[in-house]
């Protein structure tokens, strides 16, 4: 009797300890589904230029016969870089090229991020905030580029010349904090130097993308080679004279 | 089951040269008895050990008064069950049984409660009950569905309360191989979906 | 598509086959009988190569959980639940996606599987709603049942930030289906079922991660003729029966075995019913007949069995129906039927009559010495008319047509007029590679098809070679013509029934397939069709309507081509459960029950027999017809000499023994009569094109007196249309 009452004791004093830990659920700022809006709805029409017509034919030439899906992506892109954004209708455009239902189509444009389903601003600026980029101050950055931008995170300024945007690890963390607008990455910067890109963006400059303020070329040591210092060496090094 | 002790019980009595007895046991077990002429033939060459009742010893006086009776109560071959279970005669004689398998739940996947065989009644009339608007029902069999292992003891069991019965065909499913690969075939129309 | 020659597949097969030692050549049959040995939980089980561990596990009576994994769609292999353990493998597998290899042991109820089921089963619940007790699909439930049997029974999840679950918003995809996308746990059966089975690529998932949803994007309703299914299919509470929402508890249900009579496929339905009415139709499974699906019109036209009633029996009293005691009704139709001699008196059967109703109005008007025996939709009398069964069946039957390989349409509209028999050819299309053709006009049939034009003198030219797809029909191995019943209704239905069967008479010499091989075939669109053929309702509507009959009988017969105007000095009796089209016309209306009242047998377009099982008894005063006739045949002097069911059977057992063989197909013969006897049919072809009734969805809904008193119907109709004036 007192053993099974100890037994059950045990039973009772033994919780199951490990919990799952959860993070708080966050949900994308982004909407999964379509609303239409004046500057996005299906009967905007939307056609491809001669130019990009022409970069469609040459990317459809690339896959074969019954694969001509594979070249969502690409027209998708295309398209985006044409309008700015990524409208509906340019997806309905983009299936009807590729005669695939719209709605695998919409699948493909709300998967990836980089598609951007929003009316945007003339430059996109991504700044990073991932662990490397937020060690070397990159919240600083990133009030910075907002103040200078007159935009908060995550929308369009009024005059829709900048769009900012928060985003995860865009592959240069060597050279952190970095940010990038459009298709140009800025690397190791300060608060000013994000400060001067913007200004430059705004007189309609294009600042030299690339380290700022740094002696860094790309992604090699700042403070010159520590490794690899001699030069290469030719063929025939080491090898018998006699051969 | 049930006709596995027929048989039994046919070949005891055959043994006491009841021909009668059997005759009518397979008359009324027509519906399967393309074997059972052979089985019956087969079981009698068996030879069967005499059996003792242990009643004998343990109880002789009952045993012997049991003795008595057998010579005046006859077992009619046909087993009247109806009769003793006290069911009423309408409910024995105007109904149709149905001997089926269950369907698979459409909304469920699974199939675990679905490999027997049951019976259940036709549908008598049900009505609405004036005071209360309650659905009420004569029918005291209209609930009852009766489940068996297999077609051939609902089929007995069918007989045996002398009900008609009629069986419905079992689904027949034979899965075709299904394969992950075909999503992805590259020459062939199955490649539809994205999931 | 690209088609080249399936050198890489079958080089890879062959060179595996080569090893074990088969012939390469040629061993597709005996590759496929070659067995392989696993064991499933140590139970030995043998299975053709390519087998799922999943369907071995099932062969050897071990069901193995799953949520996204559905034996007739693609195999997706995202909801993880089906985890087994195989021996010697580090990590367990998916069993519905992983074929068997020789001598696997698989466990599938190892300390490891049920601890991957745990964890799978703890991740779905993580973002699933707790609302079970406001959820439709509440005690049946895959999600409900399967976290009781494999879940864990303690939760770790702790909303420690009272942040809430994951939350989805609605989707409106229509009148039929309602959504609470919050419960969706991302099986896509519906997505896999929207375009594979019904062949609309509207449904797919967008967003990823956490946000991923399934939906339409845009906001579309998801309309099709063959949605409800998704509701079967979605194994938690996301999509629901939207006119059976918050209605009944299934325990709560009476469940009685039917089929359905509002097309002519005849498929296999479940009827729930509660409280003397019927709340909804489920499919069930007939592997012959329509699988595990059913069309929207079957399953949701049900809360027309409610509506537009004929609850008493009426008679005409000055211009206006008027309620009164069956008496009354039966003595003055009986009346009305005693003046009657010879052909005076006319029948015309409805869509939905049983074949014991046909019978016993057949024998009663025989013995008054009527032969005018009429169906809505007519046969043509010319050549062997109704007396070869091979000229009005689908003798190939349903699941014979996903077998074909080229598919000539005529005049028909599959998709719309049978939707499992669409199913069946959307099968062939996309697994058998079938091609299609179609005559008739341009119509969306879900699958690609060639459209030879809508003249009806394509057929001769097919029949003489000179039109460019006959090449393709001679060159088939196994072709199938499916002719539209609705085309024999056309004046010279006799020649187009003469004409296919010629067709279909060079076609089958040239076949190379079996001697059962039937090509020719004719879809019907009525349930009583073949039934009422059979038993020799031979005549036409034009034909009573040139009778100029004393006395016309409507059993359920609501054709619009009925008209008063026609039958001015008639008197009509109408016979049926609602009141519509046939009733306002009649001087007497005897009221009938409905598919889910009566124990009917029909036959459907295969020939195949099959009864509807009583789930509640008629409303009001109605009764099964053929008891209402038999009580006429007696105050009308002419008793019918049966008196309950199974006598009425026995008599249709006498005129056609298949009718009462239940579940059985009874194959048609005499093709090569058939055909000698229509060579006999003259006429010519009229130049009118062909034309289907049904075109589009919104012509599907509402087709008969069931249908059309739905309202369920009626806002499908609705959405139809507005669907396709906003595509437009």
């Amino acid at each position: 009797m007192l053993a099974t009452l100890r037994s059950a004791r045990n039973l009772l004093t033994f919780t199951n300890a490990r919990g799952v830990q959860t993070s708080a659920v966050r949900a994308s700022d982004h909407l999964f589904v379509h609303r239409d809006s004046e500057q996005d709805n299906p009967n905007i029409p939307f056609e491809f230029d001669e130019v990009n017509k022409k970069r469609i034919d040459a990317l459809l030439a690339i896959y074969p016969e019954g694969h001509k899906r594979g070249a969502m992506i690409p027209l998708l892109d295309l398209a985006q870089r044409q309008h700015g954004w990524l409208p509906i209708s340019a997806m309905h455009k983009v299936a009807e090229i590729l005669e695939v239902p719209r709605m695998r189509v919409y699948e493909v444009a709300t998967f990836y991020t980089m598609f951007n389903r929003k009316p945007m601003g003339k430059y996109h600026i991504q700044v990073c905030t991932c662990t490397p980029c937020w060690l070397r101050d990159s919240d600083s950055v990133l009030n910075a580029v907002s103040k200078a931008a007159n935009c908060e995170v995550g929308g369009t300024s009024p005059d829709s010349i900048f769009t900012i945007s928060e985003v995860e690890c865009l592959g240069a963390c060597a050279n952190a904090p970095m940010l990038q607008v459009n298709d140009d990455y800025y690397e190791d910067l300060t608060a000013e130097t994000a400060e001067s890109i913007i200004n430059a963006l705004k007189k309609g400059e294009r600042p030299p993308p690339g380290p700022q303020n740094s002696p860094r070329f790309a992604a090699e040591p700042a403070g010159g080679l520590t490794s690899l210092t001699s030069p290469p060496p030719g063929p025939g090094e080491g090898v018998r004279s006699d051969l | 089951m049930g006709s596995r002790i027929l048989l039994r019980q046919c070949v005891k009595e055959l043994r006491n040269n009841n021909k009668q007895w059997i005759e009518r046991a397979i008359a009324t077990n027509a519906q399967c008895n393309t074997n059972k002429l052979v089985d019956i033939n087969k079981a009698l060459e068996v030879p069967e050990a005499e059996q003792e009742s242990t009643e004998k010893f343990l109880n002789p006086m009952e045993f012997d008064r049991q003795q008595q009776l057998k010579k005046y109560i006859a077992v009619s071959s046909q087993e009247n069950i109806p009769i003793v279970t006290g069911i009423p005669e309408e409910h024995i004689k105007t109904r149709r049984v149905r001997i089926y398998q269950p369907p698979k739940n459409a909304m469920q996947s699974g199939t675990n409660n679905i490999h027997n065989w049951q019976i259940d009644y036709d549908t008598r009339e049900r009505w609405e009950n004036p005071l209360m608007g309650w659905t009420s029902s004569g029918d005291p069999l209209s609930n009852l569905k009766v489940e068996f292992a297999t077609k051939e003891e609902a089929i007995a069991h069918c007989i045996k309360m002398q009900y008609e019965y009629e069986i419905q065909k079992p689904n027949r499913s034979q899965p075709k191989p299904r394969s992950y690969g075909e999503n992805f075939s590259w020459n062939k129309r199955t490649r539809v979906s994205t999931k | 598509m690209l088609r080249l020659p399936l050198v890489r597949a079958t080089g890879l097969s062959s060179s595996r086959l080569g090893a074990v030692g088969l012939h390469t050549t040629g061993s597709k049959s005996q590759a496929s009988q070659e067995l392989v040995e696993v064991f499933i939980d140590d139970k030995p089980v043998q299975v053709p190569p390519g087998t799922t561990v999943l369907q071995a596990a099932a062969k050897a009576g071990v069901e193995i959980p799953r949520f996204c994994y559905h034996e007739r769609l693609a195999v997706a292999g995202n909801c993880r639940m089906c985890l087994v353990e195989i021996e010697k493998q580090i990590k367990p597998v998916a069993a519905c996606a992983m074929p068997v290899m020789k001598g696997w042991r698989v466990k599938t109820n190892s300390d490891l599987t049920r601890k991957a089921r745990e964890g799978v089963m703890e991740f779905l619940l993580v973002n699933h709603p707790l609302d079970c007790p406001i959820c439709d699909q509440g005690g049946e439930c895959d999600l409900q049942d399967q976290s009781m049997a494999f879940g864990n029974d303690r939760s770790r999840f702790t909303d420690i930030e009272f942040s809430g679950k994951r939350a989805v918003e609605d989707k409106d995809i229509g009148p039929l289906i309602k959504t609470v996308m919050t419960r969706c746990i991302h099986c896509t059966r519906c997505i896999r079922f929207a375009s594979e089975v019904a062949g609309l690529d509207d449904l797919g998932t967008t967003g990823r991660g956490n946000d991923m949803q399934v939906g339409t994007y845009v906001e579309k309703m998801f309309l099709s003729e063959l949605s409800g299914n998704v509701i079967d299919l979605c194994p938690v509470g996301a999509l629901t029966n939207k006119p059976y929402a918050f209605v009944a508890r299934p325990w709560e249900n009476r469940r009685t075995d039917s089929i359905d009579v509002l097309d002519a496929v005849g498929s296999n339905i479940v009827v729930s019913s509660r409280t003397g009415e019927v709340l909804r139709i489920l499919p069930r499974v007939n592997e012959d007949v329509n699988e595990e699906w059913l069309s929207d019109k079957s399953r949701f036209a049900c809360d027309g069995l409610k509506r537009q009633r004929i609850i008493t029996p009426m008679i005409k009293i000055a211009g206006k129906l008027q309620s009164v005691a069956w008496e009354d009704a039966l003595v003055t139709a009986a009346k009305a039927l005693q003046t009657v001699a010879g052909n005076e008196g006319a029948v015309i059967a409805g869509k939905l009559a049983d074949a014991e109703a046909l019978i016993a109005l057949k024998d009663l008007f025989n013995k008054l010495g009527s032969e005018v025996l009429a169906t809505e939709q007519g046969f043509p009398k010319d050549g062997s008319g109704i007396d070869l069964r091979s000229s009005y069946l689908l003798n190939n039957t349903i699941a014979g047509i996903e077998e074909a390989d080229v598919v000539l349409l005529i005049g028909t509209n599959p998709r719309y007029e049978a939707p499992l028999v669409n199913t069946r050819l959307r099968k062939g299309y996309l697994h058998g590679e079938q091609t299609i053709a179609l005559i008739g006009p341009n119509i969306d049939l879900s699958y690609e098809y060639e459209n030879l034009g809508d003249s009806i003198d394509i057929i001769t030219k097919l029949k003489n070679g000179s039109h460019p797809f006959s090449a393709t029909l001679k060159n088939a191995k196994k072709p199938l013509i499916i002719l539209g019943a609705e085309q024999l209704t056309r004046k010279d239905g006799a020649k187009i029934v003469s004409e296919t069967q010629a067709l279909a008479n060079t076609l089958g010499n040239n076949v190379q397939a079996s001697e059962d091989w039937k090509v020719l075939n004719v879809l019907h669109t009525n349930a009583s069709q073949v039934a009422a053929l059979d038993l020799g309702y031979g005549s036409t509507i034009e034909d009573v309507k040139q009778q100029q009959p004393k006395v016309l009988f409507l059993l359920g017969a609501d054709d619009a081509n009925i008209k008063k105007e026609d039958f001015p000095n008639t008197f009509i009796i109408y016979l049926g459960s609602h009141g519509d089209q046939g009733a306002t016309i009649a001087d007497v209306v005897l009221a009938g029950a409905a598919y889910t009242e009566k124990t009917g047998s029909y036959v459907n377009t295969e020939g195949r027999a099959q009864q509807t099982g009583a789930a509640l008894t008629p409303p009001g005063m109605a009764r099964p017809d053929w008891k209402v006739i038999r009580a006429l045949s007696e105050i009308a002097g002419h008793r019918l000499p049966y008196d309950n069911i199974t006598e009425v059977r026995s008599r249709l057992e006498e005129v056609a023994p298949h009718i009462v063989r239940y579940g059985d197909v009874e194959p048609a013969n005499f093709f090569a009569q058939a055909h000698e006897l229509a060579k006999q049919t003259g006429g010519s072809f009229l130049p009118d094109p062909v034309d289907i009734k049904q075109k589009t969805l919104d012509q599907f809904f509402m087709t008969d007196v069931i249908s059309r008193a739905s309202p369920t119907m009626a806002k499908c109709v609705q959405a139809a249309i507005k669907q396709r004036q906003t595509e437009l």
